[in-house]
């Protein structure tokens, strides 16, 4: 039994010996993705603020609350969202996307599920200093606390196990692929990424509480607005990341030698 | 480092997902190709592609697999450059493998040839700088001269084939795998591809090239393997192979 469980740990081994290769293949295929429009990456930056200015506006009116106040909330928000739920969006293609090079070229596949953390992470960063730039226009930048570097980190570490939690069972069942979206959009309202969690009664506040998505969103926000996440934040996200880890493991154990097949 | 190719009754099964199954049965007693269809639990359709297959490759051997359309070649080239794990069996592997199976794998259709090659080379683990020095010589053996500076969308078959052999032969390899797509080049080519494996053997190298091109086993290999139906049909010397075929006619 701890012979395919030593052969995901090994699978896991190479891939982060492949460092250099997924790094290099993740930015090809970004700036292949971008290619022929000039803007490239920030697209996705334009995309940030279009939706968060909507949003801000939706939000305000809706609630009452002042806009000068909620946008960088919104925007912050929505920055750490592209990380910790258009991932799970993401993820569903991890092996799909890659199908003609898994066919063709022997590589672990933990090295998808880096690449595919490497591009989130690449995403990230383009929005990340369009969020600066749109803080200096409107006079609010503020200098991110230095937890700011460790979240990230940490949040990325889950993204990958994340990404095998979701592309494995997309991959045999393509019905999970396509519901992803739905899910992920479900999310989307469900945590408190354009509203504030301050503002929900009592009896939902609980809900949001248990929403382990409601944790990774403020440990990245927390920072990004200058002040550090409480510590209550850091145990939800390392627990669960935690608990990913191990599902990950069981799932690439199990399935690691099968993938292929699935394509 | 001696290198070693050694597989011990590898069997490998397809799963083939997501297809009615039972409407394929009446199919199995009457398949012109391929291995042994049979019924695995559910939605999901099992084909016995590859059965008991003992091989064992040494440095030095140019291997050539030939059968008919779905007896295996293809599978067992995968198997060989570790993309499929055996079902049940052995498998061994001493040296890095290059794999060049799909005569589009790895290529970015919107690039031109020239960012293709360096991609390739990419893939291969290369440096920046290594590749830049080679990629003159890349140029020149392909033949595309200007049409490397053209998306490689716009190619043919064949040169693509001479695109993608050019590079999986300028890198040193201890193994190289190449499937049938070789013969898509035209004779200059293939002749040219030729000497190139010859001196790829003589630096004591393996070469496993799948073809139905008789001709270019004959002049490129010294073992032929057989396959039909997933099982070995023949494994032994270009000549003894030749011979044989010769008899069967006869």
């Amino acid at each position: 039994m701890s012979s395919p469980l030593m052969a995901a740990l090994k699978d896991v081994a190479d891939g982060v010996r492949l460092t250099p290769l997924w790094w290099r293949l993740g930015l090809d295929q970004t700036v292949s993705r971008f290619q022929r429009s000039v803007l490239g990456p920030f697209w996705m930056a334009c995309n940030l603020l279009v939706i968060a200015f909507a949003l801000t506006i939706v939000v305000s009116a809706l609630m009452g609350v002042d806009m000068s106040k909620s946008f960088p909330l919104v925007l912050a928000g929505l920055l750490a969202w592209s990380l910790v739920g258009t991932t799970i969006a993401e993820a569903q293609a991890i092996f799909l996307y890659n199908a003609g090079l898994m066919q063709s070229q022997r590589l672990p596949l933990t090295f998808y599920v880096f690449l595919h953390a490497q591009k989130a992470a690449t995403n990230f960063l383009t929005q990340l200093i369009a969020f600066w730039v749109v803080m200096l226009l409107l006079q609010k930048f503020v200098v991110p606390h230095w937890t700011l570097i460790p979240a990230v980190a940490l949040v990325l570490l889950l993204v990958c196990f994340q990404g095998f939690i979701i592309a494995i069972p997309s991959t045999r069942f393509r019905d999970v692929a396509y519901m992803m979206s739905y899910v992920v959009q479900l999310l989307f309202y469900v945590t408190p990424v354009f509203w504030a969690a301050d503002n929900i009664s009592p009896k939902w506040r609980k809900m949001v509480e248990l929403n382990p998505l409601t944790h990774q969103v403020e440990l990245l926000r927390a920072p990004l607005l200058g002040h550090a996440p409480a510590a209550n934040e850091w145990i939800w996200v390392l627990g669960t990341t935690g608990v990913l880890a191990l599902v990950a493991l069981t799932l690439l154990a199990m399935f690691r030698k099968r993938v292929v097949f699935w394509l | 480092m001696t290198h070693q190719i050694k597989l011990t009754d590898v069997d490998l099964d397809y799963f083939v997902y997501s297809l009615r199954s039972q409407s394929l049965r009446s199919a199995v007693f009457n398949l012109a190709v391929g291995g042994k269809m049979y019924k695995a639990a559910g939605d999901v359709a099992a084909v016995r592609a590859l059965s008991g297959i003992n091989l064992e490759i040494n440095e030095g051997d140019r291997i050539a697999l030939v059968g008919h359309n779905g007896s295996g070649k293809t599978t067992l080239l995968k198997v060989i450059a570790g993309i499929y794990h055996p079902t049940r069996g052995q498998m061994t592997i001493d040296g890095d493998i290059t794999s060049m199976i799909a005569i589009n794998a790895g290529i970015e259709m919107e690039a031109t040839g020239l960012r293709n090659i360096y991609k390739l080379g990419l893939m291969r683990r290369l440096s920046r700088k290594v590749i830049d020095s080679r990629v003159d010589s890349i140029a020149e053996f392909s033949g595309l001269g200007d049409f490397l500076h053209l998306p490689v969308r716009t190619y043919s078959a064949g040169m693509l084939a001479r695109l993608m052999f050019s590079v999986a032969t300028e890198f040193e390899a201890d193994i190289l795998v190449l499937d049938e797509w070789l013969s898509a080049g035209d004779a200059d080519f293939v002749k040219k591809a030729g000497q190139r494996m010859q001196k790829m053997v003589e630096e004591a190298k393996i070469v496993v090239l799948a073809t139905h091109d008789h001709d270019l086993v004959r002049r490129v290999c010294n073992r032929v393997c057989e396959l039909k139906g997933g099982h070995i049909a023949f494994l032994g010397s270009t000549e003894d192979w030749m011979a044989c075929r010769e008899t069967q006619a006869a």
